[in-house]
């Protein structure tokens, strides 16, 4: 469970200040997969940034399943960011010169998890993706649809249980940003994680149970999706 | 209209007679658009009339006689025609349109709850129009296989259909997303 | 790392290897220099026929008479170049040994010890006798037994007595005496190995022991006599630790600047490893941003940095090291006996100093590594 309240984040100082968050109070539940959608410079990359505990907001609290964050310090940060949130970038951010398998075992590095262990765990991940036949290969011999299955497999690595995309899509034709939305709505319905998608593409926000609006680093519009779809109508003759 | 032409395209394949016609338009539209007989009916005796098409009886030995249409050159002419008319577009489209008429008239808080519901409607459309082309892609229950066609044709332009429609939802949604942020601004 | 940061990396890393055994050969000479210098008693003179640095043999005769121009109370020997085409045996068995012609009184011009028996003597050498001495290197290497069994170009001698081996002295101007020598009455030694014929460059030198007189005296006295003789052989009296002088010190001073260059490419190595490695840092910014994504700590990443240029540093030792090889090759035919500098002790600190200033200039990088803002870095452009 995330818990934020007053978040309000500053960058700079004096007359260069910029507020990027404005008091942002918000409850993620597991379950859940919710968009956050809003035009550039609204917000949403620093909200999902500081969520994840890359960046530390400049006042408010913040409670992850009711320990304060600002409290940590960098080493247990790192440690949340390793084992409990999973980031997704919108260019992929694969390491063109590892195979796809290594390239799933990096969070492994950083963490205490045993070397014979490694191989495991990320061809679970891959298969989670539906990509394990593809772990020898590069990054450059591969789809966007794929580098970015490998992507999400990485963030899969330690099982986490937050899972943070930055504009997954945006790289990516429409019908493979259909199929990669679709793995992030399975894995907050189906593996209970809490899913938080920053997103301008409206097909992909269609699909989330929450959509978030936000504009000058407020949240001005919070609302869920309730139903699966509409009737529609065609014309008399 | 719209019945009209198909059904003469329709005829341009094959002789049909009123149920398959009314069959393969269904088709064409993916089940989403029903045809009632009565409007079959109505629609195959004014193209007869304007002697775009014409009928024959079939005699059958142990069923009732049915009645088969065919296209008439009159017929193919005036489809062409249609094909080739001029593109439009209506300003005034949907209901909304006729809404945001009353706009400066109307208090600017029901402004804003009219957009923002439209907001989730167009959200719950891009939904169900993902759902209907991710269904399309792979071949599940809800697209039908046409006998006068092939099924892959029948998928390919509802396809288009659908894709035009997603396409136009998520304009829309930007549209009104924008709209929002300045009623937002205002306040 | 982008292969060529890689390259560049290794090349760097193995010039460094190449300048840091430069430096250790030269360090090594010195020394050896040094202790020569020290080691040498400044009254023995060599006296020798020759000009600058070129020397001409003598004939015996000649050497007995400059002999016989010095006073009685000086002691001397004359000593030979090694005759290589003396096939030693010892046991039977074919032994590549230095063949040397010395007079009697040899080991009292150096202060040589006789570690075992006696030195032979002045009526053995007049008649002629069939004796040798050993080092004592060769002694405990063959033992009594097998060198009694020792012959020359078929011919036996009994060896009648051991010196202290070992380089440092006795000094010729074609280098100290190895352990592998054996000393032969130089009569004998001409007469059997080379049939009494004078030979070009067969008799090297006259040394001298001469303590209260000075060299001054001594080219004194070699000139008094010079004058008389008609066509007279240009003869040479130097200090013992003056041969080889004017061609060592321009030697020490090409030795000199070697290390100074070396030294310089060194710090150049360090440098260079620093900046492509800092380069590096820059263009995986990225990368290093999506690693604390993950989760990594600054230590990780410092790590991992150390890790590459460690593995271009190994890479770039061993580079390095056939490259020194080579080097060395090639300063040994330019300087000759004075370049005993590559060895295992070179190679093996090359390796260990590459690798020292691989971990030791990984620091800066780390740093910036460690400075980068993931926030930043990650940032999309729309």
């Amino acid at each position: 469970m995330i818990e934020l309240v007053d978040i309000t984040k500053i960058y700079g100082q004096g007359s260069n200040a910029v507020k990027a968050l404005d008091q942002i109070t918000l409850q993620l539940k597991p379950n859940e997969m919710t968009a956050v959608m809003g035009p550039s410079g609204s917000g949403k990359t620093t909200l999902l940034n500081i969520i994840g505990c890359l960046d530390s907001a400049t006042s408010g609290e913040y409670y992850l399943d009711g320990r304060e964050v600002a409290k940590l310090d960098l080493k247990a940060k790192a440690q949340l960011r390793n084992e409990v949130f999973g980031f997704v970038f919108q260019a992929f951010n694969l390491l063109p010169d590892k195979t796809v398998l290594d390239n799933v075992m990096i969070p492994f590095r950083y963490s205490c998890r045993p070397r014979r262990e490694w191989k495991q765990r990320a061809m679970t991940a891959l298969d989670q993706t539906g990509i394990a036949d593809l772990a020898d290969r590069y990054p450059d011999q591969l789809s966007g649809g794929q580098q970015q299955r490998v992507a999400i497999a990485r963030a899969l690595a330690n099982d986490p249980k937050v899972i943070l995309a930055d504009e997954p899509t945006g790289n990516l034709d429409s019908t493979t940003g259909r199929e990669i939305v679709a793995i992030l709505k399975s894995l907050a319905e189906k593996q209970g994680k809490i899913v938080v998608v920053v997103t301008h593409d409206g097909m992909v926000a269609s699909q989330a149970q929450r959509i978030l609006q936000m504009m000058d680093g407020r949240i001005i519009d919070d609302s869920k999706i309730d139903s699966d779809s509409v009737v529609f109508s065609h014309p008399s003759v | 209209m719209a019945v009209k032409h198909l059904f003469l395209t329709l005829l341009t394949q094959n002789e049909l007679h009123g149920y398959e016609l009314k069959n393969g338009f269904e088709d064409l539209a993916g089940g989403k658009w029903p045809l009632n007989f009565g409007q079959v009916y109505q629609t195959l005796s004014r193209l007869e009339r304007d002697g775009f098409i014409e009928s024959y009886e079939v005699i059958q030995t142990d069923k009732p006689d049915k009645k088969v249409y065919r296209v008439t050159e009159a017929g193919r002419k005036h489809l062409q025609d249609w094909f080739k008319a001029e593109d439009n577009w209506n300003l005034f489209f949907d209901e909304l349109a006729l809404k945001i008429m009353a706009f400066d008239l109307i208090d600017s808080e029901e402004a804003l709850t009219i957009l923002r519901s439209y907001r989730s409607f167009i959200l719950l459309v891009i939904k169900s129009l993902t759902r209907m082309l991710t269904e399309m892609q792979q071949g599940q229950p809800g697209t039908s296989t046409s006998p006068t066609g092939s099924a892959n044709a029948t998928k390919s332009s509802l396809a288009m259909l659908v894709e035009r429609n997603l396409h136009r939802a998520e304009a829309d949604l930007k549209w009104v997303t924008s709209m929002i942020e300045r009623w937002q601004k205002h306040d | 790392m982008k292969p060529l940061y890689r390259t560049l990396l290794v090349i760097g890393i193995a010039m460094g290897v190449v300048a840091t055994s430069l430096i250790f050969g030269v360090g090594q000479v010195m020394v050896m220099h040094m202790q020569e210098r020290s080691g040498y008693d400044s009254d023995v003179y060599i006296l020798h026929h020759g000009s600058g640095n070129t020397i001409y043999g003598m004939p015996l005769d000649l050497a007995r008479e400059i002999r016989g121009w010095l006073p009685e109370d000086i002691t001397a020997s004359v000593i030979s170049s090694d005759a290589h085409d003396a096939v030693v045996r010892i046991d039977a068995e074919v032994w590549d040994a230095d063949v040397i012609g010395v007079d009697a009184d040899f080991p009292a011009v150096f202060g040589m010890d006789l570690t075992n028996g006696r030195f032979f003597t002045k009526e053995e050498q007049e008649n002629r006798r069939r004796v040798c001495v050993v080092t004592s290197d060769l002694m405990a290497l063959f033992g009594e037994d097998a060198l009694e069994l020792l012959t020359v170009n078929g011919i036996e001698y009994k060896v009648i007595g051991t010196v202290q081996g070992d380089a440092g002295t006795a000094r010729t101007p074609f280098g100290n005496y190895s352990s592998n020598t054996i000393f032969f009455p130089i009569e004998v030694w001409y007469e059997d190995f080379y049939q009494g014929e004078f030979r070009h460059r067969l008799i090297m030198q006259l040394a001298v022991h001469s303590p209260g007189y000075s060299k001054a005296d001594l080219a004194r006295f070699v000139s008094q006599n010079l004058i008389h003789m008609e066509d007279a052989p240009a003869i040479k009296v130097s200090a013992s630790n003056e041969i080889g002088y004017s061609s060592w010190v321009q030697d020490l001073l090409i030795l000199t600047g070697i290390f100074f260059v070396a030294f310089i490419v060194f710090l150049l190595a360090g440098l260079n490893i620093i900046q492509i490695a800092s380069a590096n840092v820059y263009d995986q910014q990225r990368v290093f941003g999506l690693k604390v994504a993950l989760g990594a700590l600054p230590r990780h990443l410092a790590g991992e940095i150390t890790g590459e240029i460690t593995a271009c540093a190994l890479q770039g030792g061993y580079l390095g090291i056939v490259l020194a090889g080579i080097v060395n090759t090639v300063m040994n035919q330019r300087v000759g006996q004075y370049w005993a500098a590559f060895n295992v002790f070179t190679a093996i600190a090359g390796m260990l100093l590459s690798l020292l200033v691989g971990w030791i200039t990984a620091i800066i990088p780390a740093r910036q590594a460690a400075k980068i803002d993931p926030v930043l870095v990650l940032r999309e452009e729309r």
